[in-house]
């Protein structure tokens, strides 16, 4: 049945982004809320948080498929995406202490578990499932926590984050679908074309950021797709490169408390400013970009492109996983 | 080819969140002490703690490596 409102949610999901960004960039250049784009020449300013039109965007989809539906899981989904929203917007409107986003985003789990709409099971590739009944209620609450900030950690480039949630995203839609979870497979439509529509703004050069409340907000939701679709391990080897990208941060800075914005930069703009360059300093975190810069300096746009390419293979594996994951040895 | 490292590096971890899932599902999960359920669980998920260590310990030491070559 909600198969039938899958084009209905994605029209509403990516015109809603693709038709309100233009006024919204207006409204806050207007207001002043505007950021450094810190890998620019003249250093420009760019109308910051694109969160809030993410945000309207994601709540009339979902709310649209809930009340077509009635699916309790599609409730949890939302509630945890607009929780994960204000916490990113408290972050937009005031740099808070490192410890905020993860601290605060174990609320945004909290609908989750209050609707019930999860299984205490994991499914793994080739070998089975676990059952694991206390172990997953915290599992539920990190992984909300850890999938927010991996998210937000990947936005530092135009268009990174908005181009990479759009391909990790894909292999959850297509496990959810092989799945036969068909309204979790809808509800997580939004993810990828307010991704999409978004990335038409804010890709090189940027004319908008989505800011914490953005990146937060679709972090937490791709986390609650992943819960209360029981596809937990596929979406955690979509989502690899961002991992990889947040584990290489905190095994250098070794403090989740840092608040990332008062870290060194691992990469900076070249002496003639057309490239950027990794930093060569020690104590620098190695971050994904700074990884992908290891082989000499490269444009802002190239990057992204290479975030994206990791993000395709990584989506490339997850798929594979998923199929690994109806095959038991 | 200049992504071909860190796309080595996605592969390892996917490698060794399989190979984990084996050892978690296949040997681990069968497990029962004589001491009853809460210790045969105590231990599983002693095994799982040290498992997550040693995916890091192993992912850390790669990624000296390729620092020490690259950037430093």
């Amino acid at each position: 049945m909600s198969f039938l409102f899958a084009p209905i949610i994605s029209a509403i999901a990516f015109f809603v982004v693709y038709f309100v960004c233009p006024p919204l960039i207006r409204y806050l250049k207007n207001h002043g809320m505007t950021v450094n784009d810190v890998f620019k020449r003249d250093k420009n300013q760019v109308p910051r948080p694109g969160g809030i039109v993410i945000i309207v965007a994601i709540v009339a989809a979902e709310l649209t498929l809930f009340f077509a539906t009635m699916n309790y899981a599609i409730l949890a989904i939302l509630s945890t995406t607009i929780i994960a929203f204000f916490i990113g917007f408290v972050d937009d409107k005031r740099v808070m202490p490192g410890f905020f986003k993860p601290g605060m985003l174990v609320a945004a789990a909290l609908p989750i578990i209050l609707l019930g709409t999860y299984d205490f099971y994991l499914d793994f590739p080739l070998f089975g499932s676990a059952k694991i009944p206390l172990l997953y209620i915290a599992l539920i609450f990190i992984a909300i926590s850890i999938a927010g900030n991996t998210i937000n950690s990947i936005d530092v480039l135009n268009g990174a984050a908005s181009g990479f949630v759009a391909i990790a995203s894909v292999p959850l839609i297509i496990t959810l679908f092989l799945q036969n979870k068909i309204d979790i497979a809808v509800a997580a439509l939004p993810l990828l074309l307010t991704a999409l529509a978004f990335y038409s703004y804010h890709k090189y050069p940027s004319r908008i950021f989505p800011g914490d409340s953005g990146t937060v907000a679709w972090g937490a939701m791709y986390g609650a797709i992943a819960i209360v679709g029981g596809i937990e391990v596929v979406a955690t080897v979509a989502l690899l490169p961002a991992i990889m990208n947040s584990f290489l941060y905190f095994v250098n800075v070794k403090r989740v408390a840092t608040e990332h914005r008062k870290v060194k930069r691992a990469a900076m703009l070249s002496d003639n400013h057309d490239l950027i360059v990794a930093s060569k300093e020690n104590d620098v975190p190695p971050t994904l970009v700074r990884l992908i810069l290891a082989n000499g300096p490269m444009h802002e746009r190239d990057i992204a492109k290479s975030i994206f390419k990791l993000a395709g293979f990584s989506a490339g594996l997850a798929i594979l996983t998923a199929i690994l994951v109806g095959i038991s040895l | 080819m200049r992504l071909a490292p860190i796309v080595g590096f996605l592969v390892v971890m996917w490698a060794l969140i399989m190979l984990g899932s084996y050892i978690l599902l296949k040997l681990v999960s069968p497990i029962e002490l004589p001491q009853g359920s809460f210790a045969s669980s105590a231990l599983k998920a002693v095994i799982a703690f040290a498992l997550v260590i040693a995916w890091i310990e192993i992912l850390v030491q790669i990624k000296n490596v390729y620092i020490r070559r690259k950037l430093v």
